[in-house]
């Protein structure tokens, strides 16, 4: 009886581990759909350009809420003059775009036109930073056309850049222009005397390898020191953070 | 931080330009109206001077050890913090008087809640 006890309890424990739920013996598909990171990035442009009326996604609403304090002063008392979010400075000049809710405003102020070149400015700069701070598409004036410029290499482009203390040698960021006689007081980063107080120089620029630029035209906007200056727009601007990373030479041609 | 503040008080001090160059170290470069030096400071791993008018407009360098923020914070106190995007810069403005500011610099953007956590090496004193 023992024994019968022990070989029935050993049946018992082998069909209990061993059992398994009804329904995985059904023929469920076990698979998953996947698709390549670009596709899904096309698919959500797609999706974002046909929806003219809604800039960003209330998810990228919320970041952006999250970013918005950015330029703000912290700590500091805030004395500068604001006009609604506008910052205006004492020779009246105004910023294109108010630094605080800029996506309030642009949902609520922008043309449909208008909206379609945010969304495709805000594709490019997502495509190599999908969290880009929005408020560095201020420095666009929407006003005018945002398009794609190829420049294949050793085509040359320009650049005003600043002199790097450890190595003296530029230092390139992401914005460039394509005349050599561009305004250069137009480009966003102040009057001559800020340029010369900056150290500010005009590099030429050799690129090594086809580069996909948006060029626009720049907006005013606020000194980013906080000094409550307004650097003027007007010039055209090329975006593109990589190209910088594709340059073949470079030839400082203008000191200020 | 001592370095920091020993570079502070070299360039805010109203000596001469020669006299101050001699600190510093001596001008390895010069383009346009921006000298490079070769630091005499060992605590220094680049100096640059950016001259208007034979007047020192504006002093950047970059210190072999970062400074955390919030040392700096408390030692200096009210700041601005903005983005330069043409130069894709983070730049914190300290006004340490009328006429000095302290800008510190990062690259990329940051935002109001990571400072606490980060370190700083790269300054300019803008003198206006």
């Amino acid at each position: 009886m023992k024994l019968f006890l022990q070989i029935l309890l050993f049946f018992f424990t082998w069909f209990s581990s061993s059992a398994t739920p009804p329904l995985a013996k059904v023929g469920l598909p076990n698979y998953a759909l996947s698709f390549p990171k670009a596709a899904t990035q096309n698919l959500e442009n797609e999706l974002k350009i046909g929806v003219s009326n809604f800039v960003r996604s209330s998810i990228q609403e919320n970041s952006f809420s999250q970013k918005a304090i950015f330029g703000e002063s912290s700590n500091l008392t805030e004395t500068r003059a604001r006009m609604g979010g506008v910052v205006v400075n004492t020779a009246g000049k105004v910023a294109k775009y108010p630094i605080n809710n800029f996506l309030d405003f642009v949902n609520s102020t922008f043309t449909t036109a208008q909206k379609q070149l945010f969304t495709k400015a805000d594709n490019f700069y997502q495509s190599f930073n999908p969290s880009f701070n929005i408020n560095e598409l201020r420095g666009i004036d929407f006003d005018f056309p945002v398009t794609n410029v190829i420049k294949q290499e050793d085509n040359v482009i320009y650049q005003m850049a600043t002199i790097d203390p450890v190595t003296g040698n530029p230092r390139f960021g992401s914005y460039f222009f394509e005349n050599i006689d561009e305004d250069v007081i137009k480009l966003g980063i102040g009057d001559l005397n800020r340029i010369k107080a900056d150290g500010r120089v005009k590099v030429k620029i050799i690129l090594d390898d086809e580069v996909d630029f948006l060029k626009s035209k720049t907006a005013n906007i606020e000194d980013w020191t906080g000094s409550g200056n307004i650097f003027e727009g007007g010039g055209n601007q090329f975006y593109n953070p990589t190209a910088k990373t594709k340059i073949k030479s470079f030839e400082i041609i203008k000191t200020y | 931080m001592e370095t920091l503040k020993h570079l502070i008080e070299i360039i805010t001090s109203k000596s001469s330009n020669e006299q101050l160059f001699q600190k510093i170290g001596s001008v390895e470069k010069r383009i346009g109206n921006n000298l490079i030096f070769e630091s005499k400071i060992n605590e220094i791993q680049g100096i640059g001077i950016v001259l208007i008018d034979n007047e020192i407009s504006s002093v950047s360098f970059v210190l072999k050890e970062a400074i955390l923020f919030k040392k700096l914070n408390d030692v200096f106190g009210e700041y601005h913090l903005g983005y330069n995007h043409y130069d894709e810069l983070s730049i914190i403005n300290f006004e340490l008087t009328d006429k000095i500011k302290l800008l510190v610099k990062k690259n990329g953007f940051i935002n109001n809640d990571q400072l606490a956590t980060l370190s700083f090496s790269e300054f300019e004193l803008k003198l206006i």
